[in-house]
């Protein structure tokens, strides 16, 4: 049996007939032209996530990360013993950078959605303990010239 | 079932659609990574000029040490000197080497298109491996020096330098000068 008009199951014996044949509008009603055209959806900012083969990478990386981290929070503790006050600042200093880091590159790898934030904070405290480092040899640096200098001058008069 | 075009993308707390494969740092994030390649790099020459300037005085010590041990130095010194000095250059040059290269990775992440995630990946490989060699370097001077330390406590070498003639002998004479 086929369908009536309007998608309406064929008429059986008993049944009332469709609403359209008792005198009510037929739907859609005259006029409607469908459903709005479907619009795309909508685009959002794509987030880059790493593979696995990358975050056994960073995995790695944000180990041995939190090893230096935690050899340098070592050093700091052992610093306390001789009050070495420039050393333990220094040494919990690039601590903290490195525990950062580690913490970083590790969200890189159990999370999901943020890959690319964590990574950037990870390289920011990457580079706040490069910077301590190169600070310090710069400092070391100026010192031994300044040392050679003075010696050189006391020499050079007498 | 279909699918509902005005659904909201599925992401896990970021509020994006996820994506693996290709990606483009932005210009903000570009700046980040400059300059963290930048630093390393400058890290990484700073530790490769220790290790060729350590290098040379190798050289100068093997070559020269006949010349020394002629001047009065003991030829004993010159070996430990080269011993003590050789894994330290070797292990600067090594970490210089994998600290410059990361520099190298990150700026080609800032200069180059298509290829950043591979250029971010090497260099963190390489980071990796030179924070596994500033580790194993800081552990084993830690080691070496607590041991040190322990040595000296317990044993007490006496560093104290005798000359020749001034012993009980000499001092015996200069009270005979003295009486003269």
């Amino acid at each position: 049996m086929t369908n009536q008009p309007g998608g309406y199951p064929p008429q059986y014996p008993g049944y009332p007939p469709p609403p359209h044949q008792q005198g009510y509008p037929s739907y859609p009603p005259p006029g409607y032209e469908g459903y709005p055209p479907q619009q795309a959806a909508p685009q959002w900012p794509v987030q880059y996530e790493f593979s696995e083969q990358e975050n056994k990478t960073i995995e790695r990386c944000a180990a041995w990360a939190k090893a230096l981290a935690v050899l340098n929070y070592v050093m700091a503790g052992l610093q306390v013993i001789n009050l070495n006050i420039v050393g333990i600042i220094i040494n919990v200093g690039i601590g903290i950078a490195f525990w950062r880091a580690s913490k970083s590159l590790a969200d890189v790898v159990e999370t999901q959605g943020n890959d690319v934030q964590h990574l950037m904070s990870s390289l920011k405290s990457i580079s706040a303990a490069l910077m301590i480092r190169l600070v310090l040899v710069a400092v070391g640096l100026g010192l031994v010239l300044l040392v050679g200098l003075i010696v050189a001058v006391v020499f050079l008069a007498i | 079932m279909q699918n509902n075009p005005y659904e909201a993308p599925v992401a896990d707390g970021g509020g994006g659609a996820l994506a693996t494969g290709r990606h483009e740092f932005s210009e903000a994030e570009n700046k980040q990574i400059g300059e963290t390649g930048k630093r390393s790099w400058l890290w990484g020459l700073v530790a490769l000029a220790t290790g060729v300037l350590g290098s040379i005085g190798l050289a100068v010590a093997f070559v020269f040490r006949g010349e020394f041990a002629q001047a009065g130095l003991d030829p004993n010194w010159v070996t430990i000197f080269i011993v003590a000095v050789l894994p330290f250059v070797a292990v600067n040059l090594l970490s210089g080497f994998f600290y410059m290269g990361a520099g190298n990775s990150l700026k080609a992440v800032v200069k180059t298109q298509g290829s950043d995630v591979q250029h971010m990946i090497a260099s963190l490989s390489k980071l990796g491996s030179a924070f596994l060699i500033d580790f194993l370097v800081g552990t084993l001077m830690f080691v070496g020096s607590f041991a040190l330390g322990v040595a000296l406590a317990v044993y007490k070498p006496d560093f104290s330098v005798e000359e020749e003639g001034s012993t009980e002998e000499s001092t015996a004479e200069e009270v005979e000068d003295f009486d003269d």
